[in-house]
């Protein structure tokens, strides 16, 4: 097991490194893409240009089989990989906010970072909103804070919840993800 | 990308993720010369005669706690002990250390999987999570017989707790 | 290189998808972790925060997350963030895809537009806090690596979004 190649307690420069190198890789596809351009999203659920779900599912379907396999093959530490932790709660009230948000805007915060560095001005608006909205909920947040820390899972996964090994749901999420795209390529010949 | 391409892109990716249905568990499999932790502590349990247990740490971490009925890899010549030997240290064991002991006897000569860790983590003190189902919960009941019979604590994580963690793991 | 005039067309969403899953990958296998976007804002409003009401900071469960080792200003996910406007930038540069304007339909008038944009950021920022992520660091990192979270905020914000989308219909037809 030699990956992560920097856990935890690495050097911070080195890590800090990665993420330089990781973030210009992220922007670079994400602009390739198109997800860069606001009416490109908003069109993902307007049914027009189903982009943003193809870009998505074949990013998360392609991470996920390969720490899948590295990880069965002994390359990759799962333990050390962290897993974003779970609030059922505030994740769904949190999803309810963000999706209302991504259609106001037009981006999400990645997206709207790609959208500003190449000379989109609204963009620009929407960095400044969620950074205005961090502050704001930053100094509320207080008096919410049994709700936002209630309903705490920690870091667990879907084999976990529903019992069944983990390959078993890593094949149920690539057999959503073709059919989603099957479903996407049809909507948008409909589209035409 | 032609249909062509796309068709082909699917089905590798339908193929590999079809593998891993098969493949099961995301943790390697065993070696053939790898005993698991939970394994160990069962024979152990059951008392299986013409077994022998070897740690290949040193002399003060030996004294400072071993497995139960384990013997000293330096002190001991392993030649005549039993049909199973099973080799220890903290992590796993190098293959090395397995195939001079292979060489020096007959027997069958097996590595602790994860060494004393595994040991700890998984035998000593397993974890069930807080919000287990009920099966989960009925599967971690042997689990538990096993910790408390060699002396260990079987846990129950709050899932909360991991909230709690370092700020630079946190992701978005 | 020089930028040819007319702007070069998008990638193929699917080769820019797997091409993105494998940054992802990398991330996980270099550092053990996945991508981000919101904790960059979050980390440094904690900071401008610290600065100015150190109290304030401390008290607020967001910001006192962001205040320890190493401090605010040297979160991971804001130098990441950097990377990202800078690889966004080079994509767009080498495609001819690089120009200052305000993004919208032609029946939204520009200073609408950019209100939007900052309202609909205020409401993404207070959501991802919530969720503990937004669409990279939960729906995309949580769910590569099939955390129930990450499953759980996307299914629910695509939901939303679908719903939010036909409400505000006459925005962006």
């Amino acid at each position: 097991m030699s990956a992560p190649l920097l856990p935890e307690g690495a050097p911070l420069a080195a890590t800090l490194a990665a993420a330089l190198v990781l973030g210009v890789g992220f922007g670079f596809a994400l602009e390739r893409a198109g997800l860069g351009s606001a009416r490109k999203v908003v069109a993902q659920f307007y049914w027009r240009d189903l982009a943003v779900l193809k870009v998505l599912f074949s990013a998360l379907v392609t991470a996920m089989l390969g720490v899948f396999w590295l990880s069965r093959f002994g390359l990759l530490d799962l333990a050390a990989v962290h897993v974003p932790e779970t609030f059922v709660g505030p994740q769904l009230a949190g999803g309810v906010l963000f999706g209302a948000g991504l259609i106001v805007a037009g981006l999400c915060p990645g997206t709207a970072c790609v959208s500003a560095a190449t000379g989109r001005i609204d963009g620009v608006f929407v960095l400044l909103g969620i950074f205005s909205g961090m502050f704001l909920t930053g100094l509320i947040l207080r008096k919410f804070e049994r709700f936002y820390t209630s309903t705490a899972h920690g870091a667990w996964i879907l084999p976990e919840l529903f019992d069944v090994p983990y390959g078993a749901v890593v094949a149920a999420v690539v057999v959503l993800a073709l059919a989603a795209f099957a479903v996407a390529e049809r909507i948008e010949r409909g589209a035409r | 990308m032609s249909l062509r391409a796309r068709s082909v892109l699917a089905f590798a990716t339908f193929a590999i993720g079809g593998l891993a249905a098969v493949a099961g568990s995301s943790q390697p499999p065993l070696a053939g010369d790898e005993v698991a932790a939970v394994d160990l502590a069962g024979w152990l349990r059951e008392r299986r005669e013409k077994l022998c247990v070897l740690d290949a740490r040193s002399a003060d971490a030996f004294d400072a706690g071993h497995l139960p009925g384990a013997r000293r890899l330096a002190d001991s010549a392993a030649s005549d002990d039993g049909d199973t030997v099973v080799v220890y240290a903290d992590r796993d064991v190098d293959a090395g250390v397995a195939d001079a002991l292979r060489r020096q006897s007959a027997a069958r000569v097996l590595r602790l999987h994860g060494g004393l860790r595994a040991w700890n983590d998984e035998v000593l003190f397993p974890v069930l999570r807080g919000d287990a189902s009920a099966g989960q919960r009925q599967r971690f009941e042997a689990r538990a017989a096993l910790s408390r019979y060699f002396g260990g604590t079987p846990r129950q994580l709050d899932p909360g707790e991991a909230a709690g963690r370092t700020r630079s793991r946190r992701g978005c | 290189m020089s930028a040819p005039r007319t702007p070069r067309a998008y990638a193929d969403p699917y080769v820019a998808g797997v091409a993105l899953g494998l940054v992802l990958l990398a991330a996980f296998v270099l550092v053990g972790r996945g991508l981000g976007a919101s904790g960059a804002f979050a980390s440094t409003a904690a900071g401008t925060v610290a600065l100015v009401a150190p109290d304030q900071a401390a008290a607020s469960p967001l910001f006192a997350h962001y205040l320890g080792e190493p401090g605010p200003w040297l979160e991971w996910l804001s130098v990441e963030l950097i990377g990202v406007a800078i690889g966004a930038w080079l994509s767009a540069k080498l495609a001819g895809r690089v120009r200052v304007e305000i993004e919208r339909p032609e029946t939204l008038a520009p200073a609408r537009r950019l209100a939007l944009a900052f309202g609909g950021g205020v409401m993404m920022a207070a959501g991802a806090v919530l969720a503990r992520g937004c669409t990279s660091g939960q729906a995309l990192t949580g769910g590569a690596l099939l955390g129930v979270g990450g499953w759980l905020f996307l299914g629910v914000a695509f939901a939303a979004a679908y719903v939010f989308a036909s409400l505000l219909r006459k925005v962006w037809s």
